[in-house]
């Protein structure tokens, strides 16, 4: 039987490197989608349970 | 089941993916990007085309190029892809209008049987966070790859 990170790892899609798309890190392509999905969470919250501390 | 879906391009961080779709309007390049919230750990999912006039991007155009099975299945491309990376992401997707997020829940609806087992589900419905229900209307969605 496969485990769930086989099943996983045959679903993860192979992605090709750009570096070119580096440029784009630290800026929000789409900022009213940003604001609205904050402002979104600002009402509803979302269970703090759920999310560990920051990793990245 | 193996799902038809373009090859995807990322950054080297792989929150910032580009495909090409292809088809009855011709090549338009799509763009999605992980962007932090205002949450650890929380990740919206945005997605939109990229003028390749004006250089800029919009994720309120209605391309129409008869192909959005084969989006959508790239668009779950990455997020399997993001979900890797970031173990303990979460991401969150919400559509730009009442239309779109409906939209959003018929593509989760289609894929649920594929994606349950690997990816935790929620749904947001009047300001309270359930475990997905493919029988519910919802605002906001979030998923995260499971854990082995």
């Amino acid at each position: 039987m496969k485990t769930m990170l086989e099943i996983n790892k045959n679903k993860i899609p192979a992605v090709r490197i750009d570096r070119e798309l580096d440029k784009y890190d630290n800026v929000v392509l789409f900022p009213d989608k940003l604001a609205k999905a904050n402002e979104q969470l600002k009402k509803s919250g979302f269970p703090k349970a759920l999310v560990k501390k920051q990793s990245r | 089941m193996k799902l038809d879906r373009y090859q995807l391009k990322a950054g080297l961080n792989l929150t910032t993916f580009e495909f090409l779709s292809e088809g009855s309007k011709g090549s338009i390049i799509k763009i999605i990007q992980f962007q932090q919230m205002n949450l650890p750990n929380l990740y919206n999912l945005a997605f939109g085309d990229l003028n390749s006039v004006t250089g800029k991007f919009d994720d309120k155009v209605i391309t129409d190029n008869g192909d959005s099975e084969k989006v959508l299945a790239t668009v779950v491309a990455a997020v399997y892809a993001f979900t890797a990376q970031y173990r303990d992401a979460w991401v969150y997707a919400t559509g730009s209008n009442a239309a779109r997020t409906r939209l959003y829940r018929i593509g989760i609806n289609k894929y649920f049987e594929i994606v349950k087992d690997d990816f935790d589900i929620m749904g947001e419905q009047h300001s309270e966070w359930d475990w997905y229900d493919k029988g519910k209307d919802y605002q906001a969605f979030a998923v995260h790859l499971k854990k082995q």
